[in-house]
């Protein structure tokens, strides 16, 4: 994954630049994964012409990197003339796919573009797994297939899993399944609510009981958001709506894909006109954060293992300074896991 | 001594950005990262190989209100810089846009 200097990024903070951008390509799926947290819209996704401009919009505000995600990014039959523009204006790509689509030819196309990384959603380490979460049949030998085809691309292939009740009895599997194909496990144990606040997907989320018997010692990712190898171990504001932005199908502008604050839309403004906007609130509240700000956060015990995530917590209460459940979970899971080891130390020595 | 007749056109593999008035420029890898001062910046902007040194040094001498003598000095030397580290290579004639 993409490095960037310390001086790099201290200067996008300085500035606000969005060096980091993730775009929703479409809401369309060819899978129906349980855990997902996409909720389509019955509006008009941009067209190729839109994204376009969009993308010679962001190289003018300063952006290096474009993350693709979706829905299903090959569920759109203008994806690669898409990237392939982005690729000739020089961006750094990186695709976020269930690899289902990606035949030879597809295959072929994603090496051509050379993009820092593909990550390809891996549920299960068995057909039966996996299948039952996308709930598409077959759809686990579609998904292996893409991953060694690339691989053997010589493209950088990252699995990404959420583990959830549905497949946490395979965790050991999938990390070595993940590691036999040749790629990089990604693995996170936090389900976010839908994007509309909709909480079916948490009913999913591992218990306590289940992380203690197959995730004892286990260190997983913390951010659902394609990090680069800088990211910080803890911290309580994150950089949506600074140096990372969204911009979903439908041309909205958010600070982060997980994080629905409509801050404008590309149909109607310039994205330097919506990012920039001095009239826009919220968005200035989100710049100035700071931790002093954040109810409850701020005097947690656990506040140093904390990376927080704002969209999650925007989704919970509609307010992006209170706590999210996922990442005080997961923080207090550290601190399970670091006062066990201190116990294991004292044992030993 | 590069002849100032040469035109300098940029390594197209590699990806920039202007940040305020500096650019960041980063190898497709990106394993290498560039920052390029003001003057350095401009003269990265117009590479676009339809411009030679000598023209590159006038546009820098306007564009800065510097002396031409200094304007050729920081221009040659940050492009036999850049020459180095390749980020541009020089050709004896326009590079069609």
């Amino acid at each position: 994954m993409l490095s960037i200097t310390e001086e790099l990024k201290q200067r996008c903070l300085a500035g606000n630049i969005p060096y980091s951008v993730l775009i929703e390509l479409t809401h369309r799926c060819n899978l129906a994964c349980k855990h997902c947290f996409v909720v389509p819209e019955d509006r008009s996704e941009l067209s190729a012409d839109n994204i376009k401009d969009i993308l010679d919009q962001l190289i003018e505000a300063g952006t290096f990197y474009v993350g693709w995600t979706g829905g299903e990014i090959f569920t759109r039959s203008d994806c690669c003339y898409i990237l392939d523009y982005a690729r000739e204006k020089g961006f750094f790509q990186i695709l976020l796919t269930n690899g289902t689509l990606i035949d030879e030819k597809r295959a072929d196309f994603i090496k051509s573009i050379q993009p820092s990384g593909v990550e390809i959603s891996l549920l299960g380490a068995t057909p039966e797994t996996h299948d039952s979460i996308t709930q598409v049949p077959g759809s686990f030998e579609k998904t292996v297939r893409a991953i060694r085809m690339l691989v053997q691309m010589g493209v950088d292939v990252y699995t990404k899993t959420t583990l959830m009740t549905l497949n946490i009895a395979e965790y050991e599997q999938i990390k070595r399944l993940s590691k036999s194909l040749g790629t990089i496990p990604k693995i996170l144990a936090s389900v976010l609510p839908k994007i509309n606040g909709a909480c079916d997907p948490q009913l999913y989320t591992i218990s306590w009981q289940e992380r203690i018997k197959f995730l004892q010692g286990e260190s997983l990712s913390d951010s659902f958001i394609p990090e680069d190898d800088e990211a910080p171990s803890s911290s309580l504001i994150c950089r949506a709506g600074r140096i990372a932005a969204a911009i979903n199908p439908y041309g909205d502008v958010t600070p982060c894909v997980v994080f629905p604050l409509v801050l404008g839309n590309l149909k109607e403004q310039n994205f330097q006109d919506i990012w920039y906007n001095k009239n826009n609130h919220q968005l200035k509240e989100i710049r100035k954060l700071c931790e002093s700000e954040l109810k409850q956060c701020a005097s947690c015990k656990l506040a140093t293992l904390c990376v927080r995530c704002m969209g999650a917590a925007f989704l919970e209460h509609k307010d992006f300074r209170y706590p999210s459940s996922c990442s005080c979970e997961e923080a207090g899971w550290k601190e399970y896991q670091r006062s066990n080891k201190k116990k294991e130390n004292k044992r030993i020595g | 001594m590069i002849s100032l007749g040469k035109y300098v056109v940029r390594n197209s593999d590699m990806v920039w950005r202007m940040v305020g008035n500096e650019a960041f420029i980063i190898d497709k890898d990106g394993t290498k990262i560039h920052q390029l001062n003001r003057v350095g910046s401009e003269i990265w902007k117009i590479s676009e190989g339809n411009l030679t040194i000598r023209q590159i040094i006038e546009t820098i001498c306007n564009h800065f209100e510097i002396t031409a003598e200094e304007a050729e000095k920081d221009s040659v030397q940050f492009i036999e810089n850049m020459l180095t580290q390749g980020l541009v290579t020089l050709t004896d004639t326009p590079v069609p846009a």
